[in-house]
């Protein structure tokens, strides 16, 4: 009897050593291809519209860019402009070239206007996407002063004080028929990067919603959203801080910031949270997946707006 | 609305069929216990002929005559039957021991003669384990653990490998008010789920309630899983424990002085730890150690006073411990740094019950119960580096600490009756109040940086709130062949700014077709006005409990169910039911957000909206004989559905099962050796998986134009698809050797005996070919344990 335990202790034993991990097929079926339409309309920029198509998750290649589609923005049911392809705009260098795009630079837009972008590709459904340009948000006041955050620390690494800023700011709602969506933003100078980088946003309040009888207000690392659903027809006081970025090695900061008050589209407002909580839970097996929202009918994509009211700060 | 009405015009017909205690009546009362440990039969059936009537859980009977002599029998499943006549119209007090059956034959008359069977019994959806099945039953690592027996049981879902969480019929893991001796306990895992708080050693009875709710329960939606401590032996004293892989378990129970006072303590540790730190401190090369232990005492003492007053004190305590130290230094030519870090994470449970039973008349008998339950969460952290200048001699020290609190205080006072005018009634009524204090999750900051220092703590409010409810219920025989148990249960939920209401109505009932076959039917509204937020669904220590709120509404739920009971040759019981749940104000954490997320207040985080589940389940049962053991099968469907969450379209709930099997089967050899074995098999748990994958508008405020291109692969639907399906054999053996004075067990079990590699979780990856895979992560292969249990 204590040899049979034993054998069968030192069986069990040897199969629990083998792996516990074990590769299976995906079950999910083989999907249609979609159109894809991505696109950021801004006043003071050109709309660069970008046409890919979608492709299987089955597969481990990169999706294609579509460069022969046509695409064009219609205003109350007129055609405004058919876009035209442009090779390989503003490639990263340490990425893939970004094809598929489409631009028209004497096209603009209007804040408060609504427009409808239809992009046709043979061989799939045509997709189209309707956008309204929010109003230009104002902010009544502004109040910022130089303080000392304590940043770094948890585990394993000690915390430390740095120099950062303090920035009061009141948002006046000004559509008040609508709910609005704003994204509060400040960016700063990198001559490492020679652009501007957002700043990681802290806040004392962090029950905003408490303190100010605010809802929605939700963090972010470098932006805040924060809708209207309180605060509509009334006026929104709020306070952050950020660090002052000393730049890496070889950087010249020039101590040039800029707090960005943005208003913008409902659905690219939840298109950017649903892309952070993609990556805030992309990799986790035990957090839900998020969905990434779209406002693109028959496809993917997100065609979104933002209008800006942008501060230098002192 | 109207089920309500059905509910009041009943409980006033009662009223008017109830009555008056009458002085020429015969009223026979008493208490019911086993003969061996004095331990007080819940459940056992004392009769004459056509009438009887049930023990209550602290073993009290009353029945009543419009004779002038009657012959009772008591019985208890696996006990031989006593008859006592009693003469006269009067009040008779009537204590009575049942004593253990040996023989086989013996065993299924007592059976036939018990009385109290599965068709004749008015409530549904109940299933009751004898705790010596329990005991049997083979289990991971040998630990004997009530809660993954339930999950054995049809309509009783499991979460994920080897954790202790229940899924009731499409409810969460919130839905179960888990109550030992009377008292709520709020988590009821240890090891991150994979083992209960519940030792198996303390417990007298377990029963699951899971539709049909009498209206004595309330305040959850999905189940009750009632369990209650042994009292302690009141013959002589006793010692039981055992020796296991990972832990080991004392429980020493008897008399003090004479048979009117016993108590129970009851303990068991881990020792993990014990080998951890060494090894890990080994490992860190001397730089650091981690260790994980967890431990449960249980301890009961209750006292006598008279045939009519008992007193009962009991308390459980549970605290997981989990640590890591750790400390680097080093040095050049004129500084030294050092850097210090500690972690602890732990949590436990502490409930006390104060109890007291009072025999207000032979009608009436009274339960008066103090309950306090303490449930604590803490996570911390803190690191001190230090800098020492050896030219200088100065010193520089920062310290930072970070720690995360939440839990939830209760302290309450329950008052319950048992009335009993006639043999066609057994009325129960009662109250119940509980004052809640919630710690929703504090995160605390401290900052020590050369003297000068910050401590802050941020997060959301501790909430404080009154509940209470009040209940009647009356378990009405209105003819040999209709029982009916309906009652109302009205709640109140009590917020600084808020207050709730909820009227309740319950109604189970019974139709004896044959005296072997019956059919039920039930009906029952539930209100829960207490929320889990829980990220993983596993489990975690980090799921804590919030109260409904001005913002979040208290969840509610109406069930329904209709299904057949019948027993054959004796000691086979059979049931079959189908049933409908429909539940509301169900919440969720919006996609992202999770407990340490930011400091935002817990309400903004969730969202709400409806959950539904049907299904049909099937269970065979043999409760006693040289083989026991039983069969169940659920085929169910459980939906979720929030505005927020899959563009507002139902879908799948995660731990949704289209089949759930679960087999028991113990067979006794001899009085030496006894087998046992289970097999489970369910349907893969839902599962979001993404099936497209595109471009998307880069999260930069420069969009596309920034030069980054990101490739999101984006899930379609939520919980669209499965894990693959979950089955695992366990087999187990008792070999018993007896000496003059003492019985060594010795328990040799296989967890997972044919090694299937169940997942706990997968995930999307790539292979080495760069294809996109589902990696399953398995982390319970095939698991030998070794037990060595005493008792004298």
């Amino acid at each position: 009897m204590r040899n049979a335990i034993l054998v069968l202790s030192l069986f069990c034993f040897a199969i629990s050593l083998n792996s516990c991990t074990k590769d299976i097929d995906l079950p999910i079926p083989e999907t249609t291809p979609r159109l894809v339409m991505n696109g950021l309309i801004q006043l003071d920029s050109v709309l660069v519209l970008n046409l890919s198509s979608s492709i299987s998750a089955k597969s481990g290649n990169l999706p294609a860019y579509v460069n022969d589609g046509s695409v064009k923005v219609y205003e109350n049911g007129n055609l405004l402009s058919t876009l035209h392809y442009v090779p390989a705009l503003n490639s990263n260098p340490w990425s893939t070239p970004i094809e598929g795009n489409y631009v028209d630079s004497n096209l603009s837009f209007l804040p408060g206007h609504t427009y409808t972008v239809k992009a046709v590709k043979s061989g799939f459904a045509d997709v189209v996407a309707e956008v309204s340009v929010p109003i230009i948000p104002k902010v009544d006041t502004l109040c910022v002063d130089d303080v000392l955050l304590s940043v770094g620390g948890g585990f394993g690494g000690g915390s430390q004080t740095t120099d950062g800023k303090s920035i009061k700011f009141k948002i006046v709602d000004l559509d008040q028929n609508n709910k609005n969506y704003y994204l509060i933003r400040v960016s700063q100078f990198d001559s490492s990067f020679m652009g501007y980088l957002d700043a990681s946003i802290g806040t004392n309040n962090l029950n905003l919603q408490d303190l100010n009888g605010l809802q929605g207000a939700t963090e972010s690392s470098n932006k805040l959203y924060l809708n209207d659903a309180i605060f509509n027809n009334g006026t929104y006081e709020g306070e952050i801080h950020f660090a002052i970025y000393k730049g890496g090695w070889g950087s010249f900061v020039a101590g040039i910031y800029y707090l960005e008050v943005l208003s913008v589209t409902k659905d690219y407002y939840q298109y950017l949270q649903s892309v952070d909580s993609y990556w805030d839970t992309n990799g986790n097996p035990f957090a839900e997946p998020s969905q990434i929202t779209t406002n693109v009918t028959n496809g993917y994509g997100m065609i979104g707006a933002q209008v800006v009211k942008r501060f230098r700060l002192p | 609305m109207r089920f309500s009405y059905i509910v009041f015009a009943l409980l006033f017909c009662a009223l008017l069929s109830t009555k008056p205690v009458s002085a020429q009546k015969m009223t026979i009362s008493g208490f019911v216990t086993d003969s061996t440990s004095g331990e007080k039969l819940f459940g056992a059936f004392v009769y004459n002929q056509a009438v009887g009537t049930v023990t209550n859980e602290f073993g009290f009977y009353s029945i009543s005559f419009d004779k002038d002599t009657v012959q009772l029998t008591f019985s208890y499943v696996g006990c031989l039957s006593v008859k006592k006549t009693f003469i006269g119209r009067k009040a008779h007090n009537f204590n009575v021991e049942l004593a253990l059956i040996q023989s086989k034959e013996v065993q299924i008359n007592a059976d036939r003669s018990a009385g109290n069977r599965i068709q004749e019994k008015s409530e549904m959806s109940t299933i009751q384990i004898p705790v010596a099945q329990i005991k049997k039953i083979p289990a991971l690592f040998g630990e004997v653990d009530v809660l993954k027996v339930i999950q054995l049981l049809p309509g009783v879902a499991k979460g994920t490998e080897g954790a202790s969480g229940i899924y009731v019929r499409g409810g969460g893991p919130d839905q179960n008010l888990i109550l030992l001796d009377g008292v709520q306990v709020y988590n009821v895992n240890h090891l991150f789920g994979f083992f209960s708080v519940f030792n198996g050693d303390a417990i007298n009875n377990v029963s699951l309630v899971k539709g049909g709710f009498p209206a004595r329960y309330g305040g959850r939606l999905s189940s009750v899983i009632d369990i209650n401590m042994k009292e302690g032996n009141n013959k002589k004293m006793k010692v039981e424990g055992g020796v296991g892989l990972i832990s080991s378990r004392l429980t020493i129970e008897g008399p003090i002085k004479d048979q009117n006072t016993t108590f129970l303590i009851s303990g068991r540790r881990t020792y993990a730890d014990l080998f951890m730190r060494p090894i890990s401190y080994l490992l860190s090369q001397r730089q650091g150690s981690l260790g994980y232990y967890f431990y449960d005492l249980n301890a009961k003492i209750n006292h006598k006073f008279s045939d009519k007053d008992r007193l009962f004190l009991s308390s459980y305590l549970g605290k997981d411990v989990f640590g890591l130290k750790a400390s680097t230094s080093f040095s050049d030519n004129q500084t030294v740094f050092t850097d210090k870090l500690s972690s602890t994470l732990n949590w436990g449970n502490i409930t006390t019950a104060l109890r007291w039973n009072h025999v207000v008349n032979p009608k009436l008998f009274m339960n008066l119960t103090a309950t306090y339950s303490r449930y604590n969460f803490n996570i911390g952290a803190e690191n001190t580096s230090t800098t020492r200048d050896l030219t200088t001699g100065s010193t520089q020290t920062q310290a930072f600490g970070i720690g995360y609190l939440s839990g939830i205080f209760d302290d309450g006072l329950k008052l319950d009756f048992d009335y009993l005018p006639n043999a066609a009634h057994h009325i129960r009524f009662g109250s119940n109040y509980i004052y809640h204090t919630f710690k929703p999750g504090v995160t605390a900051f401290k900052l020590n940086v050369s003297g000068t220092s910050m401590d802050t703590t941020f997060g959301s409010q501790n909430i404080y709130a009154h509940e209470g409810f009040l209940y009647v219920e009356d378990d009405w025989n209105l003819s040999k062949r209709l029982k009916v148990n309906f009652g109302l249960h009205g709640s109140v939920f009590k917020l600084t700014d808020t207050t709730y209401r909820s009227l309740q109505p319950r109604i189970s009932a019974r139709y004896l077709i044959n005296p072997d076959l019956s059919f039920k039917v039930s009906a029952s509204k539930m209100t829960q006005y207490l929320h889990l937020l829980t990220n993983s669904g596993i489990g975690l220590p980090t799921d804590f409990w919030v109260p409904a709120t001005k913002k979040v509404a208290p969840q509610q739920a109406i069930q329904y169910a209709a299904g057949f009971a019948y027993t054959f040759k004796d000691n086979y019981e059979f049931s079959i039911e189908g049933y409908y749940k429909s539940m509301s104000n169900v919440i969720e954490y919006k996609n992202g957000a999770s407990f340490l997320l930011g400091g935002q207040d817990w309400q903004n985080k969730v969202t709400n909206g409806k959950a539904w589940s049907y299904g049909s389940e099937l269970f065979l049962q043999r409760k006693f004989g040289k083989t026991t053991g039983w069969i169940g099968y659920t085929l169910s469907w459980a939906y979720r559905q929030f505005n927020d969450k899959n563009n507002g379209i139902k879908y799948f709930y995660k731990y949704d099962r289209r089949h759930d099997i679960g087999v028991v089967v113990s067979h006794e050899f001899s009085k030496k050796i006894d087998v046992s074995a289970t097999w489970v098999y369910s349907t893969g748990n839902a599962l979001t998986l993404a099936t497209d994958r595109y471009y998307g508008l880069a999260n930069s405020p420069y969009g596309m134009q920034s030069g980054y291109n990101m490739v999101i692969d984006n899930a379609t639907g939520v919980n669209e698809f499965r894990m693959p399906s979950y089955h695992r054999l366990d087999i187990g053996a008792n070999f018993h050797k007896y000496y003059k004075k003492f019985e060594l067990t010795y328990n040799v079990s296989v967890y997972n005996a044919y090694n299937r590699l169940n997942a706990f979780f997968v995930y999307k990856t790539v292979d080495d070919y760069g294809k996109p895979v589902l990696r399953k992560v398995t982390i319970f292969p095939i698991l030998p344990a070794f037990t060595l249990n005493f008792k004298f």
